[in-house]
């Protein structure tokens, strides 16, 4: 069982078709349901130490076709109250916007498209709304506000640590980005930071953006944050998050937020301009 | 059949068929039956679909059998657009070309799949592709040829926009379980032993779709149960698995 559970396998189907008699095989489920228990509960102490699983292999127990299932969640499903039950710091979008301004980082309307985070450190997951403010502009496949609202998801995985609030942090690039599907107007964002890097000042991170079923509509692999400038000097460490670490994901060409942009610092070893993301609708075709 | 009387007894259970042969039936009846079934049971149905490989098995469609892997692609695409509730086009009995549906309409928006793969990379790489869930076994393969096989189903599904952690890998086994290793090794020899040589001839014609054509008929009744003993040790190390762990968790 551990070795299936380890190379990926997520569910056992018992086949009964070797013609066992009907009263031994009902006699022995008693031992088929203890044989479940025991997988679900070292499968959920497996999860514990791998954060960056989204699915949590789920031990499910079939007999010849028939699932003994306790509910019949999709797979989806499941894997987003995982998510969920991990990431314990709760926030609802007003809260998470209030809380921002509350510490000088103040979104224009239209970028408040986040309505629900969850997070801890390391990881987040939002759910977006597209806001009916944006106007629809045929230039962009995907309106750079909206994009901006799912990956400020990624900022509130950087952890918290007492006392370095102060850090300011900016996005300054990216590995890959790919887009399978335009967004829609309601997605989920997940967002995991990768093990620290020898850099110190350099947080890097992978988010998926999804739709309601669980179908992956794009995702940027490689983001990363660069550590640029500490400001102020209050002690921040009560904070959920350190919102003094957000800065724009989207250029100042008249559809940014109103919070401060500073300018990107040169890097020579990031393969593209952070910026791309913002000029980048008009090239994504999805396919 | 089974299904729709299974989908009244139960209430909870999900109800899935592994696998229905596609290429053996025509995917608008696959659709409409199960669409039915789905009604039933209140939206409860999965399907895993195969490609067939017993010859005699084909008896309504034999002209598909030399194609029957592109034949099962191409109806899965069928049965899905039928089961989302769009139209296809088929020739009525008058010759004239007409769009058909099915009923009644699914409980579910979308038919959950999976493709049944023996331990040919390539199926599990088109399962991946498709986004489809995935049923393997171990006859064929063994753990890490699945390990390498699973790895490839991943990274499919992610190059064609399918979240690769959600694809469902589920592998059958032969189980019963007991209280201890000797207990059961008794109790399921003779079923095991029985059951495989009264399918001694379905491993003809596995022989047979893998171009290894087996003369089992000339085999005698002794070589037959030494080959079923042999067979059912061999069956007995993954039960093994199973007990030593129980014992483990409940020492």
């Amino acid at each position: 069982m551990h070795q299936l559970q380890q190379i990926g396998v997520n569910e056992i189907a018992c086949l009964l078709d070797f013609g066992p008699d009907a009263d031994l095989i009902l006699q022995s489920l008693p031992y088929l349901n203890q044989l479940r228990d025991a997988t679900a509960t070292a499968s959920n102490e497996n999860s514990a130490s791998q954060p960056h699983t989204l699915f949590l292999a789920r031990e499910i127990v079939k007999n010849k076709e028939i699932v003994n299932r306790e509910t019949s969640q999709d797979p989806f499903e499941s894997s987003l109250a995982a998510v969920q039950q991990r990431c314990n710091n709760v926030l609802t979008g007003t809260e998470f916007y209030h809380h921002l301004r509350d510490c000088g980082v103040e979104l224009a309307q239209s970028f408040q498209g986040i309505e629900q985070l969850w997070r801890r450190d390391g990881e987040a997951l939002g759910r977006i709304k597209q806001l009916d403010i944006l106007e629809p502009d045929p230039a962009y496949t995907t309106h750079p506000a909206f994009l901006d609202a799912c990956l400020q998801v990624f900022f509130t995985t950087l952890p918290v640590q007492p006392g370095q609030s102060t850090t300011r942090y900016m996005p300054v690039g990216f590995e890959q980005l790919q887009m399978h599907h335009p967004l829609g107007t309601q997605v989920w964002s997940h967002a995991v930071l990768r093990e620290a890097s020898s850099d110190p000042t350099l947080y890097q991170g992978d988010v998926r953006i999804l739709d309601s079923t669980g179908t992956v509509l794009m995702q940027v692999n490689g983001l990363q944050l660069q550590q640029v400038a500490a400001v102020g000097a209050s002690d921040r460490s009560h904070s959920p998050f350190n919102p003094q670490s957000m800065t724009g994901f989207t250029d100042s060409t008249g559809t940014s937020p109103r919070y401060p942009i500073t300018p990107l610092p040169h890097h020579p070893s990031l393969p593209f301009k952070f910026s791309a993301i913002a000029s980048l609708p008009k090239p994504l075709r999805h396919p | 059949m089974l299904h729709a009387a299974l989908a009244r007894e139960t209430q909870r259970v999900q109800l899935r068929a592994g696998s229905v042969v596609l290429p053996l039936h025509h995917p608008i009846r696959v659709a409409e039956e199960w669409a039915m079934v789905d009604n039933l049971s209140g939206g409860r149905v999965g399907i895993s679909f195969a490609s067939g490989w017993n010859p005699s098995d084909f008896a309504f469609f034999p002209e598909r059998y030399a194609n029957r892997h592109q034949e099962m692609y191409q109806s899965i695409q069928t049965v899905q657009a039928l089961w989302r509730g769009e139209s296809i086009q088929i020739r009525g009995g008058d010759g004239q070309t007409v769009a058909v549906q099915i009923y009644p309409t699914p409980v579910q928006s979308e038919l959950p799949i999976w493709i049944t793969a023996a331990s040919n990379p390539n199926t599990f790489i088109k399962a991946g592709e498709l986004g489809a869930n995935l049923l393997t076994h171990l006859f064929d393969q063994d753990m890490a040829a699945l390990a390498e096989n699973i790895a490839r189903y991943r990274q499919a599904r992610s190059q064609h926009g399918h979240d690769p952690d959600l694809g469902q890998v589920t592998v059958t086994l032969h189980t019963f379980l007991g209280k201890d290793l000797e207990t059961v090794r008794e109790q399921v020899r003779s079923p095991y032993c029985t059951f495989l040589k009264s399918n001694i001839h379905l491993l003809k014609g596995l022989g047979f779709s893998r171009g290894l054509p087996l003369e089992v008929d000339r085999l005698s009744a002794d070589d037959l149960d030494h080959v079923a003993q042999v067979v059912f040790e061999k069956f007995l190390a993954i039960a093994a698995l199973y007990l030593a762990r129980l014992k483990a968790v409940s020492a």
